[in-house]
């Protein structure tokens, strides 16, 4: 019991301490790419503090409205739980993955209920894209680890990943590879937010500690992704396998899955940096080919391949 | 006003002119270019678009005093003549310009996620572009060569001819080419008009005080499209009417034609292809809500309510 409250309070703490520095290291990237100088990497971390110590202004009596960016933040940081950093999934045997995309999909439904409970016709726009991008990225997600819970015969993120190669496995890493980058809502896929269209679309109204509960989610989102992604597909490195201490080899497992997650998010900061945005119809195109590929993933699956 | 007072400027300042036309097409340009990519998220064209503009920026600076606004043009030539010392540097970053944005339009031309964004959008037929009557690039775009320095030269047009550079896309993609190509074009000029740039006095004499009520015209292809510039001479130095039209009032007229049927994430990126200038359609229009009676107010109007206003709490 002790050991599991531990392991929850150091998911949180990692998760929420470490998401804005990547988001830092991706600005950084991005102004290399412009050949800018760039914000220094703590520089998220000052963002969120600013704007928790500004005032909330309220533009709508709906209760949704104040509670939305709590319910974002809490249910990305528990959809966190169910994942390992490092370590077995801190929630232990609670949920699975079904839970997982259950809970990460509830911060996408934070944000339409949120947007949708200002009267602002802006956001109303935004929320509208959110539910059909929701609509089309999330069952490529729920597709590719409904594959690798097929070829691990479980749906428990401890027993994943597999070794070895297989063409279902490797059609759904795709698969989950191409849609993080609309899930975390980077570009081209920013459709929702597209401040020089709808000005931020369901964040318009949102101000101060609000807007920092939601931009820290979104950061933590991007690590929770890069984490999934390599947490499911890769089995490397395992530092418990090379006969180091446990408590050490916990603390470079850590540290070898941050890093991995740096790894993914330069790529897909790169990616950000060298595209214009998509219109929503063709972001969802995009997303049902990926529909298409995960579902060949499927049934390559089915027959055992 | 010089051709209302029949005065025509030596010939360096109407090549100095050129000159400083064409840069200030390079870098309106490439401003736009800049602003057209931010519009569809796409920042690194900003940033790297800008950045290479930066020189000619200051060019500018160096020739003229000023980044923008030059004041220039003085009636019967201009105010300072280009220095024989810059000629080499400005030449070099020339050079630069031309092949970093060589490089950009290599960049951006294979870039499918951007066709995707520009190509079949906003699109303006040719025989609806000749209906709203709209000018400069966003007439080229539709294919019809319209060129203010061509059909009507003023400055040294007449010798440093331009290539009128078109694109029958009809959509955003064919402006954003026509607008980089002219940049390119730009940029042969302004090293022509600098190679050849003739010897001379920069300033016309003037000898009498240009007589009242003679009028003058003039159309000028500025970066947007044909400006127009009309003027009637007053008494004591004074122009006695003047008006202008900048491209922009017309152009607008097209735009419910370019975005209908559009979404609206295509809306601000077709409104932004005719490199809008909304200062420049300035005018109030008052729209009372119980009679649906709209009024609009000149500049004049509204120069005239304010001094009624002040006049009464006697600060005028």
């Amino acid at each position: 019991m002790t050991g599991t409250i531990v392991r929850i309070l150091v998911t949180v703490v990692l998760v929420a301490g470490i998401a804005p520095l990547l988001e830092g290291i991706m600005r950084k990237l991005k102004a290399v790419v412009h050949s800018r100088k760039g914000p220094p990497l703590y520089q998220p971390y000052i963002d969120i503090v600013k704007l928790l110590g500004k005032e909330d202004l309220r533009t709508s009596n709906s209760p949704v409205f104040r509670l939305a960016p709590l319910v974002c933040f809490g249910s990305v940081l528990t959809a966190a739980l169910f994942l390992p950093f490092g370590f077995g999934p801190a929630a232990g045997g609670a949920g699975d993955m079904i839970a997982f995309v259950y809970f990460i999909s509830f911060s996408s439904v934070a944000i339409i209920l949120g947007g949708l409970a200002s009267a602002n016709p802006y956001s109303g726009v935004g929320s509208s894209r959110e539910l059909m991008m929701l609509f089309t990225a999330e069952p490529v997600l729920a597709v590719s680890l409904v594959v690798a819970g097929i070829k691990a015969q479980s749906l428990m993120m401890s027993d994943l990943p597999l070794s070895g190669f297989s063409i279902s496995m490797g059609l759904a890493a795709i698969g989950l590879f191409l849609v993080t980058q609309a899930q975390i809502a980077k570009l081209p896929f920013d459709v929702v937010e597209a401040e020089q269209e709808i000005m931020e679309g369901p964040f318009i109204e949102y101000s101060g500690p609000s807007l920092a509960l939601f931009k820290w989610s979104f950061y933590m989102k991007a690590f929770v992704f890069a984490t999934l992604f390599w947490r499911v597909f890769v089995n490397w490195p395992d530092f418990h396998a090379y006969g180091v201490a446990h408590t050490l080899a916990v603390v470079l497992n850590i540290a070898a899955n941050a890093l991995q997650a740096v790894v993914l998010l330069v790529v897909l900061a790169l990616v950000d940096a060298t595209n214009p945005r998509l219109r929503i119809d063709q972001s969802l195109r995009y997303c049902s080919v990926l529909i298409f590929v995960v579902m060949c993933g499927l049934m390559f699956a089915f027959i055992g391949s | 006003m010089e051709e209302a007072a029949g005065i025509r400027a030596p010939r360096r300042a109407r090549y100095i002119r050129t000159i400083l036309l064409e840069l200030e097409r390079v870098h309106s340009h490439l401003l736009w270019l800049g602003i057209a990519g931010h519009i569809i998220g796409f920042d690194t064209i900003l940033m790297q678009v800008w950045r290479i503009r930066e020189p000619i920026m200051w060019s500018l600076e160096k020739i003229t005093g000023n980044r923008k606004t030059f004041g220039q043009n003085l009636v019967g030539g201009v105010r300072k003549d280009i220095d024989k010392g810059d000629i080499p540097k400005l030449l070099s970053v020339l050079d630069t310009l031309e092949r970093e944005l060589k490089k950009v339009l290599d960049a951006i031309g294979g870039d499918t996620t951007l066709k995707a964004r520009l190509e079949g959008v906003g699109t303006l037929k040719p025989d609806d572009a000749k209906g709203f009557c709209v000018v400069g690039p966003t007439a080229r775009g539709s294919g019809i060569a319209i060129d203010a320095r061509v059909d009507h030269p003023y400055a040294a047009y007449e010798e440093l001819v331009p290539n009128v550079i078109t694109f029958d896309g009809c959509d955003n993609w064919a402006r954003v080419l026509v607008r980089i190509y002219e940049t390119l074009e730009s940029v042969r000029l302004i090293r022509d008009g600098l190679d050849n740039l003739p010897e001379g006095p920069i300033m016309a004499e003037i000898r009498e005080t240009p007589p009242a009520g003679r009028e003058g015209m003039i159309v000028v292809e500025a970066p947007r499209g044909e400006a127009i510039h009309y003027i009637i001479t007053g008494e004591n130095y004074r122009p006695y009417r003047w008006r202008v039209r900048a491209p922009t009032y017309q152009q607008l007229q097209a735009l419910p034609s370019m975005i209908r049927h559009a979404t609206v994430a295509d809306v601000p990126i077709t409104l932004g292809s005719m490199d809008p200038c909304f200062s420049c359609t300035e005018r109030m229009e008052v729209v009372d809500v119980k009679t649906r009676k709209v009024t609009v107010y000149s500049s004049g109007d509204v120069l005239r309510i304010s001094r009624e206003k002040y006049g009464r709490r006697g600060r005028a």
